[in-house]
């Protein structure tokens, strides 16, 4: 199919009655195109992809996709449906055969968990999920239909081709599994994987896709989809199974506020005239040097603007690691506005800052009391007269380092007088020992510092401090 | 009062210039790590990033040329003596030193009058030296795991990833800073509160008299009053 083709389909009248034109929707597969590191001359393809395959505009076999709706507040449908001004992504996403929305479809109740159960049992679907597991209280948690989440993912993972989680939570647990976590909130992937090892599930695992942000990003879902069904493959993952090309990059790499960061022109109080010029939000918490994602390129509401753009410090919601709980964006990110996350010590929080001058503090309060110590003991003049010999020693004769010699003869250097055990030893011939033994020490000293003077040994102040 | 003489031997010119390395690496990464933390004044911020990366680079290197140096260059093993041998020895547990942990501990904590008989390093300075090159590996390693140009390496963001992400990260770099600080601190003061004859050695290489120390009979053997203090510098 050529791109003229493509061009004169009847998914334009479909088009048409949503309010808006073939140039909309080509622009739509450009972004996409954009955001899948495709160029440009990929457009053509993309839009046969998404009129063929995904809207079945010409073959009318739709791509079959679930969106189960778990512990979530709704965000990620309504980003997804925009429900003001519906824009294209909201369109193409409508046009699957999306056989089970909580939020979307138009069915309810039994009839509607029919057509779930019979998307699962014919296979080949697309499993979006949205907002977090609860394993809390046994799973009951989270009930949904008279059954528990942590059942029905169980199932409706058995028969897809790939799970996309949408959205932070369903990709770790998110703000949900944010410290304390009562209801034991946890990401798809980690449940998952959680119940293989535990042998709940014999399947293999599907392929997941995350696609984090609080709440997901529209066109990144659609781009996911648009590489699936275009190339018939999942794009690349990184090591948390989300698209490289959409969370490889810091925000901070494509911030346009970057320029004021490397200038050091800040923002540090709302209300300022900084703030009024526009720049970098460093000062008040910005996580974007910490959070990854395309979010200044893709941007949000059909490119309008996007958090930093507006004026708002990154929270950043993309930061989520889907393999190990505890490491959420709200746990790494609070308090928002400031720089360091608040690091706990039981159920308290500190700020890593406080805890660090804290200590810092009482070692300088310490030293200085011990300084006082050391006035006080008159150690601060050269320290305090050297013991004659090792306490060891002392306890240990047999196995001394030094000799009783030579703790008198430094005794008769320092001028100060023998202890009782050691003199004891040497009563008998204390006089000719203490002489030979300076004489010694004397000699060596001589040997080995020639320059040096060896002080008479009788001397009373202990030489130079 | 009485203290050991201190002679160049003990602190040999290479050792003085990377303390000194040290000494004006670390304080400027510190400066500029505040900076970087939190911009407390404006326009520096592209100053103080690259000075940081600069000098953070300055110290691994430094750190590394020290330690090779320690087995080239021969440097006293003992306080108060012109003998030497092998700079690293001095590094390793030595006789002088044998249970003498105990001693300084109650020697610091006053629970003992007299100065503990040592090495040219106390149990607790040699330990405490051995950690900084570990330090600084760790604090280059976590540094360049933040680093734009280098995250993205394999063993760096493998080391991210191990510990839970770059803000935890940032955290401990910004905790192993003040491990640095607190060194420094206490390096400093019980360096320094004995006297000045430690400084005047490490910083200007001027000798101080003092007692002398021998390391074949392991105790103090004469007096050397030629130093500084008592009018006669070197």
């Amino acid at each position: 199919m050529t791109t003229k083709e493509i061009c004169a389909t009847s998914f334009d009248g479909l088009l048409e009655k949503r309010g808006v034109n073939r140039r909309d929707f080509l622009k739509l597969c450009a972004g996409v195109a954009t955001a899948l590191g495709l160029s440009q001359t990929a457009v053509p393809r993309i839009a046969e992809a998404l009129e063929e395959k995904v809207i079945g505009a010409t073959s009318g076999a739709l791509a079959p996709a679930l969106w189960l709706e778990l512990a979530s507040c709704t965000g990620c449908t309504e980003s997804l449906a925009q429900v003001d001004t519906p824009d294209i992504a909201t369109i193409v996403l409508e046009l699957i055969s999306l056989n089970y929305a909580e939020t979307l479809s138009a069915g309810a109740g039994h009839s509607l968990e029919a057509a779930k159960e019979e998307t699962i049992q014919a296979g080949g679907y697309l499993l979006f999920i949205e907002g977090a597991l609860m394993e809390g209280w046994n799973g009951d948690a989270l009930r949904i239909a008279d059954e528990r989440g942590i059942d029905i993912v169980e199932h409706a993972a058995s028969n897809a081709v790939a799970i996309i989680c949408a959205g932070s939570c369903a990709v770790d647990g998110g703000w949900q599994a944010a410290y304390p976590n009562p209801g034991g909130a946890i990401g798809i992937q980690a449940y998952l994987q959680k119940a293989k090892d535990a042998g709940r599930i014999e399947y293999e695992i599907p392929p997941i896709v995350n696609v984090p942000l609080c709440p997901a990003n529209p066109e990144h879902l659609v781009a996911v989809l648009v590489d699936y069904l275009l190339l018939g493959t999942l794009p690349a993952l990184n090591q948390f199974n989300m698209p490289s090309l959409i969370f490889d990059q810091t925000i901070h790499d494509n911030c346009p506020r970057r320029g004021h960061f490397e200038n050091g022109e800040f923002v540090y109080r709302f209300g300022s005239e900084e703030e009024a010029k526009g720049y970098c939000l460093y000062a008040v918490g910005c996580k974007g040097p910490e959070t990854k994602s395309n979010c200044p390129i893709v941007r949000w509401n059909r490119g309008s603007a996007w958090c930093v753009e507006s004026g708002a410090p990154c929270a950043g919601c993309a930061t989520a690691n889907p393999t190990r709980q505890g490491f959420n964006w709200v746990d790494l990110n609070t308090p928002f506005l400031h720089h360091l996350k608040n690091i706990g010590i039981g159920g308290l929080r500190f700020e890593p800052a406080f805890i660090a001058f804290a200590v810092a503090g009482v070692v300088v309060v310490a030293l200085a009391i011990h300084g006082f110590g050391m006035k006080k003991t008159g150690r601060t003049k050269g320290g305090a007269d050297f013991e004659l010999e090792r306490s060891w020693d002392r306890e240990h004769p047999d196995q001394a380092l030094g000799s009783a010699e030579a703790a008198r003869a430094a005794a008769a250097v320092m001028g100060v007088a023998v202890p009782e055990d050691i003199e004891v030893e040497a009563e008998a011939e204390e006089a000719e020992a203490l002489a030979e033994a300076v004489e010694v020490a004397e000699a060596i000293e001589v040997a080995e510092a020639p320059t040096s003077i060896v002080e008479d040994e009788t001397t009373e102040e202990g030489g130079g401090n | 009062m009485a203290h050991l003489a201190h002679y160049r031997e003990a602190h040999p010119l290479p050792f003085v210039l990377t303390h000194w390395i040290n000494l004006i690496a670390m304080v400027l990464l510190i400066l500029t790590g505040f900076y970087i933390h939190f911009p407390l004044f404006e326009n520096w911020m592209g100053v103080a990033r690259g000075a940081h990366v600069f000098f953070g680079f300055v110290l691994f290197l430094n750190m590394l040329v020290r330690v090779v140096l320690a087995f080239f260059v021969k440097s006293s093993p003992y306080g108060g003596s012109r003998e030497v041998q092998p700079d690293y020895k001095s590094f390793f547990p030595q006789k002088d030193n044998r249970h003498q942990f105990g001693a300084w501990i109650k020697y610091y904590l006053f629970l003992k009058k007299d100065h503990p008989l040592s090495a040219k390093y106390g149990v607790l300075q040699k330990l405490s030296y051995l950690a900084i090159p570990f330090l600084i590996i760790i604090m280059f390693f976590t540094g360049l795991c933040l680093w734009g140009p280098t995250q993205e390496y394999g063993l760096f963001a493998g080391l991210t990833d191990l510990v839970g992400g770059p803000m935890v990260m940032r955290i401990i770099h910004y905790y192993l800073m003040w491990v640095f600080i607190l060194f420094t601190f206490i390096h400093a003061y019980l360096a320094s509160i004995e006297g000045l004859a430690p400084l005047k050695i490490m910083f200007l290489r001027k000798e101080s008299g003092g007692l002398t120390y021998d390391g074949t009979v392991h105790n103090i053997v004469g007096e050397d009053d030629t130093g500084e203090e008592d009018g006669h510098g070197h």
